[in-house]
């Protein structure tokens, strides 16, 4: 190599990693531009799925972000393809955590003063990841434990750019235009997401609402928080991996299980349509004494009056046994075009609906529900892989959310393998003014 | 001694006060009448008009590595957490005169010959900090190499002094890329961190950056394997 042209940088270092992944050809196809944004744009029909996948994995900047795309996405019945579920939760995307120099500088720049001189002792080494940001222990003047979540420089910034790329990359999946909006409605909660002084507003909104006595929320430390650094008290507890390693009595996983179960019911019953729109484990502690951890407010959703509504409507009306009604709801909430006309592929969906019904229905056949149910399993997991292959974006964005609460809800359930009294929802339910 | 250093300090703060009221009123004769200073005198401690405006990037120099001394376990920093603090500490005290820097850095200290003591300073700094930490920064002698990256240093705070993001949100992205990238040449790892940094000047339009020092740490790099 004689000299390397202008923007050598760039090329060097970005297209030596993007060309040893994806083959000569597309390393001669970049080093001729150096924007291959544009290039994917003009190019983008002759890009195999295997090389948009693996592209996106290098540009992408926020390690976590792909990765949570992924979560909750593939719940959102299948709104992205096995391949990029595989990429993007492949061990690579570990993110390399913000050293010290950077993690004084972001406090620094935020509260004119270093850690050290904010807390009684801050530990620079994070305990912990997050999807933009990385959580360091520390305590507070009176020894209280603390938890700080330190944002990443740019996030803003780089949610947009990784979003045009997923978009890009997306497009060529879903034949409904509906893609972009349901990206759209991703973009927003994530930007929301990224003003830790929503999340704690959000903290103090749930510890106001949550009557129950079972679940605990982290406080809120106020002065020691802004946009991107939000400090609260720290919780002890286990992730459910870890609960379930010590290998816990029946008993204790139903408790848990239970109060998780009407944590989302509770909910429903609420006038407030508040929902934590973040169900994954991650975001749930088990804790010393039969006492639920609740964490993680960055995410939480309120519906639209009507939209809990239809969906509770929805619901009646299956549980009630109405079929024919059951499927006018699913047409007024888009989901199906023309119930008394039904095409092919109208009738799959259709079809798809009412197993979904069925199987979730079962849950409120009788009065505990077994989530350990083997048949459950894996009979919700032939539907959402048949609601793969329909690849269409069809019905409410809010239902993006929707999924992800009750199937998040669903997954840890069925990890816990929790035994399940049910019906006081069910009447919640049935009971519901809609 | 002490005497000496307080006089050159008033001259620094008469001279920077009377510069960021009016560039144009600020001369030597002015800074040594309002002190009440022969002009020679003022001459004995800064050897020109510039110098003395240059003197604050010097005491910001020293109040950096003051603050280094009072962190609690500094000598287990990385190197490039050690490249990270220096960076980041100028760029606050900096932050603190923006206007100052904006107007004076290019003339005074980008331009201006390298012998400065601002510019030596950094050198020697960043030779200390090569020196102490590990990793094999062999490509090129480490005096050579703390010279170029303290021009490269110089070029991030162009590009901050341009950066109009949000608390310069720009700029510390940049940096923290940067500076993960060089940490992974100086330990021959070039291509992990690379497309990120690549990524990170692309997305600012990289004003002024890849200047052609790095393009001849590159060429280095490049031909050690060619
Ligand atoms: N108050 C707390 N007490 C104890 N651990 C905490 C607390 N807050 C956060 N953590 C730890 O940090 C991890 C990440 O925090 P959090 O879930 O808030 O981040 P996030 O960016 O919202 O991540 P994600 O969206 O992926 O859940 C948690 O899984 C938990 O282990």
């Amino acid at each position: 190599m004689k000299s390397l042209p202008e923007g050598a940088l760039i090329r060097s270092g970005r297209f030596a990693k993007a060309g040893m992944s994806t083959g000569g050809n597309y390393l001669r196809h970049y080093l001729g531009n150096s924007l291959p944004i544009k290039n994917l744009h003009q190019d983008k029909r002759t890009l195999n799925r295997k090389n948009a996948v693996s592209i996106f994995k290098e540009l992408s900047q926020l390690r976590g972000l792909p990765l949570k795309l992924a979560q909750g996405m593939s719940m959102d019945t299948g709104l992205l393809p096995i391949e990029f579920l595989e990429v993007m939760s492949s061990a690579q995307y570990s993110v390399s955590p913000m050293n010290r120099a950077l993690v004084r500088t972001q406090f620094k720049r935020n509260f004119s003063e270093y850690p050290e001189n904010i807390f009684q002792t801050f530990d620079y080494d994070a305990f912990a990841a997050a999807t933009i940001g990385q959580v360091h222990h520390a305590t507070n003047s009176n020894g209280v434990r603390l938890a700080v979540k330190v944002q990443y420089p740019n996030v803003r910034k780089s949610i947009n750019s990784d979003l045009k790329l997923l978009y890009i990359f997306g497009k060529q999946f879903f034949k409904g235009k509906n893609f972009e909006k349901y990206l759209d409605e991703v973009r927003e909660t994530l930007l929301e997401e990224t003003d830790y002084l929503n999340e704690g507003l959000n903290i103090q909104k749930f510890r106001n609402i949550i009557s129950s006595k079972e679940i605990i929320i982290p406080e809120y430390q106020e002065s020691t928080s802004n946009e991107q650094v939000l400090t609260m008290t720290f919780l002890e507890g286990d992730h459910l991996d870890q609960m379930l390693k010590k290998e816990p009595d029946q008993n204790i996983k139903n408790n848990y299980g239970q109060i998780m179960w009407n944590f989302f019911h509770e909910n429903i019953n609420s006038s407030n349509n508040t929902f934590h729109a973040d169900v994954h484990p991650g975001n749930f502690l088990f804790c010393e004494g039969g006492k639920l951890g609740v964490i993680d407010f960055g995410c939480i959703k309120i519906f639209p009056d009507q939209f809990i509504k239809s969906c509770l409507r929805l619901v009646q009306k299956h549980l009630n046994g109405s079929h024919q009604e059951f499927q006018k709801e699913l047409e007024c909430l888009g989901f199906i075009k023309n119930v008394s006309d039904l095409s092919a592929k109208e009738e799959k969906i259709e079809k798809l609906f009412s197993n979904l019904a069925i199987i979730l229905g079962s849950i409120y056949d009788k009065s505990v529900f077994d989530f350990g149910n083997k048949k459950f399993r894996e009979d919700l997991n032939i539907l959402l892989r048949n609601a793969m292959e329909i690849r269409e974006v069809r019905g409410s964005e809010q239902f993006i959310f929707f999924n992800r609460i009750t199937f998040g809800l669903m997954s840890i359930l069925m990890k816990l393998e929790a035994k399940i009294e049910t019906s006081e929802a069910r009447g919640i339910i049935l009971n519901a003014d809609c | 001694m002490k005497d000496k250093k307080d006089i050159k300090l008033k001259i620094f703060e008469t001279a920077f006060e009377m510069y960021l009221e009016n560039p144009t009123q600020f001369s030597v004769r002015n800074v040594a009448k309002e002190l009440k200073l022969s002009r020679e005198q003022v001459y004995t401690h800064f050897t020109s008009k510039k110098a003395i405006l240059r003197y604050f990037y010097q005491l910001c120099f020293e109040e950096y590595i003051n603050q280094t001394n009072e962190i609690d376990r500094y000598s287990e920093f990385t190197l490039e957490e050690k490249l990270g603090h220096l960076v980041y500490t100028h760029i606050e005290l900096f932050q603190k005169e923006k206007e100052f820097v904006e107007s004076t850095f290019n003339e005074i200290i980008f331009k201006a010959n390298a012998n400065n003591l601002f510019q030596k300073s950094l050198e020697k700094q960043v030779e200390i900090i090569l020196d102490t930490s590990e990793g094999d920064a062999s490509i090129l002698p480490k005096k050579y190499l703390a010279m170029i990256l303290v021009k490269e240093l110089f070029h991030i705070f162009k590009f901050w002094i341009k950066d109009d993001s949000e608390k310069s949100e720009d700029t510390i992205e940049l940096i923290d890329k940067i500076i993960a990238f060089l940490g992974e040449i100086l330990s021959n790892q070039i291509i992990t961190k690379g497309i990120d940094l690549g990524r990170t000047l692309w997305g600012q339009n990289h004003t002024g950056l890849a200047p052609n020092d790095l393009k001849f740490l590159f060429n280095s790099f490049f031909n050690r394997f060619a």
